[in-house]
């Protein structure tokens, strides 16, 4: 190699005398071979899991029509209209109340694991965020219902009762305020779904804020920067990228749900501004409710509810793995 | 999860069975495999694992009456379960035919025959003054109503008219539907549909489905309703039984509400008297059912039956079976589910009651017979006598003439403090710590009473006879828990925090023990 690089400049020549030819062995060749297939298994997959959804649901997409889109009523087995118009609001409006306490939560939680903590703490810290992500949801789901939801509805009647003339936090009153009125509500949904978003979001904001550069780290430290300093003009910019890749893989998970949004909601389907007030529902929660009783029409419908709920979570995870890749290469710190 | 995890068990246990007939097709038995009704399914495992002791083998997948129906049609299993039968064509609004099952399973004979039996029971979280409310009573019009959103007020005078012996608290109803496609609902839409059907009419009209609609396993829901949806028999029962639900009432199994603590309310039938959803009484409704040409059962006999002991709201899911040797069914498997049906038409009804359902009556179980000598292969039937059947053998139902003493089924167990219609509103409330258990063996209420409303000696089943028939007693006083919140979900806290312990703690002890690595 080098001395082929040495004779080019010698004779001034721009062509490559010796074409390298590459000899692979057999092993070589198999090894290539299985890696590739691997590789594309993730695509096959995909594009399978895509491809059946809207074969199955291209049916039920041919009867609404437009209105899949525009209807918020769901009724495609008894011969009525049907549409996300509703669901899709309400998974919005979930993880938003997920991502919303769980962001600014998970970046103070990362300062402290990578800034702040000593040696030893870390360890442990890091240890039991990575163990968090990794109860099952259902857990999350039980938990919240036999223990978190009676609790949060009485903080949801005091943001009720102090909060009302914001139009989140409005609640109907044909219906009385009495506590009743709380317990399934997309807040309630929204605080569970955000202790599962926590150690998600949490773990890929340590790693990023871990590897902002010692270089201006030590040389802000050197300028006399205070501790909070640092993190302010280093570690957040460095990380920003971080922040906004962990967050959309929250969002991610938080729109697929299932077990623990279907503990808790009460399923509606008129879209409205109320968090607080009973009735919420998911695309997730959806199809895991009415899949078992559904008609060939219905199946049909959940499916395409499915495949829009496919598209946004591929589209949410393929934005988020594109800025956490910037990310880790440097290229969203200003240094 | 309960579902969740008996459907997961059911499944691996259903491939696994399926591998190993493969593996061996020459087995005394052939293995027959059906899939339907969660309602049923409890009934369903139990019966499957009381014949596999005989070498017969049965799969059951509960994936749901309509997921059964269409695996029958589709010829993916032998048998299904549901609670409704092939739905004839429907349509969407612009006029297009969804699916016709009727016209899919012609290609598939088949017969329908009567599998378990239950009564749709209606639970409640009500308390006037502080105390829970314990003997409610409704019409059959009144309960349609409340589940339509027609009526929004416990004090609207259609529930006053049925409450005389009270003054009703001016709370605001909280109607609690299934959120999931259930049997129950099936069961109970199936009741409206037909018998106060201007009510239900006006539910699908608010629900944007036209001018009437037929049963449906799935709830319509509309905008603006009120309703609370929840999902499983577990989910809606603990929904009303939380302390902050004041107001709430659902519909699910009589065995959920009892299991909580909490009152059902009695149901007005056709002779004017209020009944519980006890098993008797399901079961002497269920003596009024007749059956059509085509193998359909009409229920308006058990809606209407005019036993003044008669549960109206009593119904029972169908095993769809086949009456050809159309692939995959064959004359051996028709053997095998022969003897399958008739064990849970005799014997396996004894643990109706048990398993939360009521049993079969003798005239369903004559259809039963009936059908099961349409299937090809089939074993001949028992002698209708010595089936050991506890309606047909055991003095479970005792005929009408000899229980006229128990004429005043009125009040709900429990109620025993409510004497005479006194308008009191404690009275009939159960003080805390002083539950009465009020049926006494061969103490119930007056020969010839007809005082529906002040029969304070609790429940229909306080039949002497019944009583004192070994094996099917029955306990009928609700039993009161004063804090409004059982025990279960404390384990399920305590479980949760033990998986996470083991799953958690390994790895801190073993991080606390290991030398710290310097940077």
């Amino acid at each position: 190699m080098t001395s082929t690089t040495r004779e080019n400049a010698v004779n001034h020549v721009d062509e490559p005398r010796v074409t390298p030819v590459v000899r692979r062995s057999k092993v070589d060749r198999a090894y290539r071979a299985i890696a590739t297939m691997s590789g594309s298994i993730v695509f096959v997959v995909m594009a399978l899991i895509g491809g059946f959804l809207l074969y199955r649901g291209i049916d039920a997409l041919r009867i609404s029509g437009w209105g899949f889109i525009t209807e918020s009523q769901w009724a495609p087995d008894m011969g009525g209209a049907f549409g996300i118009a509703a669901v899709l609001p309400y998974t919005v409006s979930i993880a938003l109340v997920a991502l919303f306490l769980a962001v600014p939560i998970s970046v103070a939680t990362a300062l402290f694991i990578t800034e702040y903590a000593p040696r030893r703490l870390r360890r442990f810290l890091t240890a039991t965020i990575d163990l968090l992500a990794a109860v099952p949801s259902l857990i999350y789901g039980l938990w919240g219902l036999f223990y978190l939801q009676p609790r949060l509805i009485t903080l949801s009647k005091w943001l009720a009762d102090n909060l009302g003339f914001i139009p989140f936090f409005k609640v109907n009153e044909d219906f009385g305020t009495s506590l009743g009125v709380f317990p399934s509500s997309t807040f309630v949904a929204g605080v569970i779904v955000s202790l599962m978003v926590i150690p998600i979001c949490t773990s890929v904001m340590r790693e990023v804020f871990g590897q902002a550069p010692p270089g201006e780290r030590e040389g802000a430290m050197a300028l006399g920067g205070t501790r909070w300093g640092v993190v302010r003009d280093v570690v957040l910019p460095f990380g920003r990228g971080g922040i906004i890749g962990g967050s959309m893989l929250g969002l991610g998970r938080a729109l697929g749900e299932t077990i623990a949004v279907t503990l808790i909601i009460s399923p509606s389907f008129d879209a409205k501004w109320s968090i607080l007030e009973q009735g919420s529902n998911s695309i997730a929660a959806l199809i895991a409710l009415k899949f078992s009783e559904s008609t060939e029409t219905g199946i049909s419908a959940l499916m395409a509810a499915g495949l829009a709920l496919f598209v946004i979570t591929l589209l949410v995870n393929t934005a988020a793995s594109s800025v956490v890749n910037r990310s880790r290469s440097g290229s969203a710190t200003e240094i | 999860m309960n579902k969740l995890a008996r459907l997961a068990i059911a499944s691996a246990l259903a491939s696994s069975l399926a591998l190993s007939a493969n593996i061996a097709p020459a087995s005394a038995s052939d293995p027959v495999d059906g899939a339907g009704s969660t309602w049923s399914q409890i009934a369903v495992d139990q019966w499957r694992a009381d014949v596999a002791r005989q070498g017969l083998v049965v799969n059951y997948q509960g994936v749901g009456s309509t997921a059964g129906r269409v695996a029958y049609y589709q010829a993916q299993v032998d048998f299904a379960v549901s609670e409704i039968p092939f739905q004839s064509a429907q349509y969407d609004r612009q006029g297009n035919l969804l699916a016709d099952e009727t016209q899919l399973a012609a290609s598939r004979p088949y017969a329908y025959l009567p599998i378990v039996a239950g009564g749709t029971a209606f639970m409640y979280n009500l308390k006037a003054n502080g105390q829970r409310i314990t003997d409610l009573k409704l019409s059959p019009t009144t309960v349609a109503k409340i589940f339509t959103g027609q009526i929004n007020m416990w004090n609207d005078p259609a529930i006053v008219a049925d409450n005389p012996q009270r003054v009703m608290p001016a709370t605001r109803i909280k109607p609690v539907i299934r959120s999931d496609g259930s049997g129950t609902t099936a069961q109970f839409t199936a009741y409206m549909a037909e018998e106060t059907t201007s009510d239900w009419n006006v539910l699908c009209q608010r629900a944007n489905l036209g001018s009437s609609c037929p049963a449906t396993s799935l709830y319509p829901d509309f905008p603006n309703s009120g309703f609370a949806a929840q999902q499983f028999s577990d989910g809606v029962a603990n929904f009303v039984a939380a302390q902050y639900n004041d107001g709430a009432i659902t519909y699910v199994e009589y065995g959920y509400a009892k299991e909580r603590g909490f009152p059902v309310a009695s149901l007005k039938n056709a002779s004017g008297a209020y009944t519980q959803p006890t098993a008797v009484n399901v079961s002497v409704a269920l003596q009024g059912a007749r059956i059509n040409s085509d193998g359909t059962q009409v229920l308006r006999g058990v809606y209407r039956n005019t036993d003044a002991r008669a549960y109206p709201m009593s119904s029972y899911s169908y095993m769809i079976v086949p009456t050809s040797e159309v692939a995959p069914f064959t004359a051996s498997k028709g053997q095998s589910l022969s003897e399958y049906i008739f064990y849970f038409l005799c014997a396996g009804q004894q643990k109706a009651e048990q398993l939360g359902y009521a049993p079969l009556p003798r005239n369903l179980v004559e259809f039963g017979f009936a059908a099961v000598a349409r299937i090809p292969g089939a074993v001949a039937a028992p002698a209708i006598d010595s089936c050991s059947n506890p309606t047909i053998t055991g003095g479970f139902l005792v005929p009408k003439a000899t229980t006229a003493t128990t004429a005043a089924p009125g009040a709900s167990g429990g109620s025993g403090g409510a004497s005479g219609g006194a308008g009191g509103s404690s009275s009939g409330t159960t003080v805390p710590g002083a539950t009465t258990d009020s049926t006494v063996p061969g103490e119930a209420g007056e020969p010839g009473s007809n005082g529906a409303t002040d029969g304070g000696s609790g429940d229909a089943s306080g039949g002497g006879a019944a009583i004192a028939t070994p094996g099917v007693a029955m306990a009928t006083s609700v039993e009161i828990d004063t804090d409004g919140s059982g025990t279960s979900p404390i384990i399920y806290v305590l479980i949760t925090l033990l998986i996470i312990g083991i799953a958690v703690g390994p790895p801190i002890v073993a991080g606390r023990l290991r030398p710290s690595v310097k940077q």
